[in-house]
């Protein structure tokens, strides 16, 4: 039994996340950092919201859309999703100009062991986003997606690997996970004929 | 002797007190509007008992019904009316009164 409204209206929003094509966004978004990472252009990031944002409602529309339906949510739902985004989008742009800053002074750092870390702030920042998007679709999945962020990085960095390539790799991981969802949505919900009154 | 009088026992909407028509009128007052195809999913009834129940409840003015076309798809928005709103939380108000009245 459903213990009250609200708690039915947070479970039809986390069922409207579920179908794994956030996560791939999210992924590929990672990937596209990552790469950016790779090439010595750090700034390069900006292009994965820039290139994901506006393909995400069509693809939504064209794929998801017709198997799992519409459903547009109230309007205190739409306030708190749009204040969590603009915090997001804030906290995310001031979190990787003190990245960047933060890895291009990499050398200044007194500790070795500090200096070394350094290169797990990209995937470090990447977590706390993923934690805000965890908060915005009411997802635990993406809790986890920032500890595999989290492990990577400090992982990764205390190896001596490159931001970019601790970036790649936990993005590989995460698009895995966001291919399999994805295919188990499509598979489990195939394109539901319109029924008409 | 004065006889007591019995205790008066609310009314209770029977358009409402269909579990499937209730089911449906929950989810439709949790969200603004939606789709034939996510009522379907959510809900768990089959097609045509989700046409049924909606068509009734639409007859009854409790939803808006809006058709219109997604490219060449056509689409079935339903949204709960001030009507359908306040139909609900009567319902509520009575049922608990009856569940109160009830012995333990």
């Amino acid at each position: 039994m459903i213990e009250n409204m609200a708690a039915l209206e947070k479970r039809i929003y986390r069922s409207y996340w579920e179908d794994g094509l956030l996560d791939l966004f999210a992924a590929i978004g990672v990937l596209i950092v990552g790469v950016s990472w790779a090439f010595d252009f750090p700034v390069g990031g900006v292009l994965a919201p820039a290139l994901l944002i506006p393909i995400w409602r069509p693809v939504r529309d064209k794929l998801i859309e017709p198997r799992l339906g519409r459903v547009e949510f109230g309007d205190s739902r739409e306030h708190r999703s749009r204040a969590l985004l603009r915090t997001s989008v804030y906290a995310g742009a001031g979190l990787l100009v003190l990245v960047v800053v933060a890895y291009l002074g990499r050398d200044g750092v007194g500790t070795l062991a500090v200096a070394d870390l350094v290169a797990a702030l990209p995937a470090l920042l990447l977590a706390v986003m993923a934690v805000l998007a965890s908060v915005l679709v009411a997802s635990p999945r993406f809790v986890i997606y920032a500890g595999v962020l989290v492990l990577a990085g400090i992982a990764g960095a205390l190896q001596g690997l490159e931001p970019g390539r601790i970036l790649l790799e936990a993005g590989a991981f995460i698009f895995c996970v966001a291919v399999v969802l994805l295919a188990r949505f499509l598979r489990a919900n195939p394109v539901q004929e319109a029924v008409r009154r | 002797m004065s006889e007591r009088a019995a205790p008066e026992i609310p009314a209770v909407d029977e358009l409402l007190h269909e579990p499937a028509r209730l089911k449906l009128l929950a989810i439709l007052s949790v969200v603004k509007r939606t789709d034939f195809t996510y009522l379907l999913r959510i809900s768990g009834l089959s097609k045509g008992n989700l046409s049924v129940q909606m068509s009734r409840l639409s007859d009854a003015e409790l939803v808006v019904i809006d058709k219109s076309f997604q490219g060449n798809r056509p689409r079935t928005m339903y949204q709960l009316t001030q009507a359908g709103r306040q139909a609900l939380r009567a319902y509520k108000k009575n049922m608990l009164a009856i569940l109160e009245a009830l012995p333990d």
